[in-house]
């Protein structure tokens, strides 16, 4: 076996509240971590380069591209996914529940990394303008629906989280 | 596709940083890895030993020191936006930074790695021509301070060796009756710049400029400043004057025809951008009043 | 896109022309050159190792010299790729006699391709012109028959 690929490193970090430790080559990207490791496929692979936004996590409470972290630099770190925004099965995210709503998806594959800069972006400008939406979200590419709607939806859940007193963990 | 297979150090102080450079041929040091990451994801870099400096606390600060502002190798391009000092003292980089990709590149990435990697529009590298920094570069034997006008050597290369780092970015604060602007023309929000423009305008008694300041990122190899003083220095600046200087612009670059866009494009696109910076600046710098 | 400048080097143009076609001189001046194998008359195969900043790697290139005029000019075509894309230039070389020393001028007609990201496409020409400086050096040194540095500017 290739000498470098059994220099594993032991990593710990914290995913949508869970620890996890696990051994993994230095070059493993966080997204594929995320994916493989772990088993949580919500965050998708798409450019690699930083551009698409489908891979877009939280770490320490910021967006990040999960495809420009190494899983072993998210050491003591904790980790948000997709799967980690609903309180439960019956208890969808505003975010969430706006995308469904407005039909803020058609083949979903940009949507969890769409929902977590949303995230992003109502934590730090609550009230946020179609054209701060659209800025916002302009790193997060969507092939199918034309935008239109995602804008429809962060609107409503903008509207939604200012009115009701739903805690919102996330700092950034 | 992914990155060659490579070994893996992390480091928490400059020492044990520049042991772990001392130790290793062909090691690079990671920051953000906004720009080495995709690199490597492409295997454009293929580094065999990483050292990653995002613990170098020491590395991540700003603060003011007699009439520069400091800025650590380390400090992340949104806590720079976000930084009221930074705000205050140098508002043509807080507006230039904003420019810079979109949310998650700038919650990672760092000014200091941009330095570092030099693309010729990088909003950071034009914003600090502009200003006329200067970059404190260590070794293990000691540190050099570097113009950063001399520090751009050309695409992606920079005057630091594999056993250097860049510790610090040092500016020196714009006189009171200054104004800055930063324009810039992108295919998307946060996409890589065609052309982007900073300029910093001093005005003095009955309104005239009294010095200025532009630099352009996309035109050549590397951001690049010109100087545009003699049409606009000792005049108050209106269209005309904005039209010379970009004239003077025109006549000192050349830009190249790439992927994005056509040499002839960048300079038309270049006259209008100066052209709209320096009158921002101005209009700036008169709301500060006498 | 255009790729053109010039190189002052130490010696008299018939000197220099001798070192600049033979494939030796070649071989230890192309920067980072693994080896370099004759596949006929002037038409050369190169393999280099590039280290420079970032951008590291394995490239492969052919090179060709043709319409020669001896101690004058010849018409230079290249191509190579590698991790970072592919680049060919062809255009013309030209030799003047400056005295002690021979003014080198090179101007080729350069097509970058292939890359995926602008970000590599951006480098190309920039590393291709400061390799184009650093192999005129070195050149230099194997005229005036001094040793050759290992390391060079950003490698």
């Amino acid at each position: 076996m290739n000498e470098a690929a059994m220099k594993a490193i032991r990593v710990t970090t914290s995913v949508n509240g869970t620890s996890y430790t696990r051994a993994v080559e230095p070059r493993l990207l966080l997204s594929d971590f995320l994916r493989n490791e772990l088993g949580l496929t919500g965050t998708h692979v798409g450019c690699e380069h930083g551009k698409c936004g489908a891979c877009t996590v939280l770490v320490g409470g910021r967006a990040v591209r999960a495809c420009l972290m190494f899983a072993v630099q998210a050491e003591g770190k904790s980790v948000e996914t997709i799967e980690g925004l609903a309180a439960g099965a019956d208890a969808l995210h505003p975010i969430q529940r706006a995308f469904i709503d407005c039909h803020g998806l058609q083949c979903g594959f940009c949507t969890p990394g769409m929902i977590n800069s949303t995230r992003a972006l109502l934590a730090a400008n609550p009230a946020p303008t179609d054209q701060e939406i659209r800025a916002g979200l302009a790193g997060n590419i969507c092939r199918c629906t034309g935008y239109v709607n995602i804008v429809k939806a962060v609107r409503q859940a903008a509207n939604e989280m200012r009115t009701t007193a739903a805690p919102e963990g996330v700092s950034k | 596709m992914k990155p060659k297979p490579f070994d893996y150090v992390r480091v928490d102080t400059l020492p044990a940083l520049f042991s772990a450079l001392a130790a290793h041929d062909n090691a690079k040091i990671i920051a953000g890895g906004q720009s080495l990451v995709p690199m490597m994801n492409f295997r454009v870099a293929q580094p065999e030993v990483l050292v990653d400096i995002n613990g170098v606390e020491a590395l991540n600060h700003v603060g003011r020191d007699g009439d520069w502002l400091c800025i650590g190798a380390m400090a992340r391009y949104q806590d720079l936006i976000d930084s009221p000092l930074v705000r205050e003292s140098l508002p043509l980089l807080s507006e230039a930074l904003g420019h810079v990709g979109y949310p998650a590149i700038r919650n990672r990435g760092t000014l200091g790695g941009s330095v570092v990697h030099n693309d010729p529009s990088a909003e950071g590298g034009v914003a600090l021509c502009c200003l006329g920094a200067e970059v404190v570069v260590a070794s293990a034997k000691g540190e050099r301070v570097v113009p950063i006008a001399e520090f751009f050597v050309t695409t992606y290369l920079t005057d630091i060796a594999p056993h250097e780092v860049l510790t610090e970015i040092r500016i020196p604060v714009p006189l009171p009756r200054s104004g800055s602007a930063f324009r810039e023309l992108a295919k998307r929000v946060g996409d890589f710049a065609i052309v982007n423009v900073a300029a910093l305008v001093s005005v003095g008694a009955g309104d005239k400029v009294s010095a200025v300041s532009l630099a352009l990122g996309g035109v050549a190899e590397t951001p690049l400043s010109f100087d545009v003083g003699p049409a606009v220095i000792g005049h108050p600046l209106d269209a005309a004057r904005a039209a010379e200087a970009a004239r003077l612009v025109d006549a000192l670059s050349d830009p190249q025809d790439d992927n994005v866009a056509g040499g002839e494009y960048k300079r038309h696109l270049a006259g209008v951008l100066v052209k709209q910076a320096l009158l921002a600046a101005y209009i700036d710098a008169m709301a500060k009043g006498a | 896109m255009k790729f053109e400048g010039e190189s002052e080097v130490s010696g008299t143009p018939p000197v220099v022309w001798d070192a600049l076609i033979d494939p030796k001189v070649i071989e230890r001046c192309t920067p980072g050159c693994q080896s370099l194998a004759v596949v006929g008359p002037d038409d050369f195969e190169l393999v280099t190792k590039i280290g420079i900043a970032s951008i590291s790697g394995t490239y492969k290139g052919r090179m060709r010299i043709a319409e020669k005029l001896v101690g004058e000019r010849y018409v230079m075509s290249a191509e190579g790729a590698g991790p970072i894309g592919t680049m060919s230039v062809v255009g013309i070389v030209t030799l003047q006699d400056n005295g002690d020393a021979t003014r080198v001028a090179y101007s080729f007609e350069a097509t970058v391709g292939g890359a995926m990201t602008g970000l590599a496409q951006r480098a190309l020409l920039p590393i291709a012109k400061l390799l184009t400086k650093q192999f005129f050096k070195r050149v230099e040194k194997v005229i005036a028959g001094e040793d050759l540095p290992a390391e060079e500017v950003g490698s």
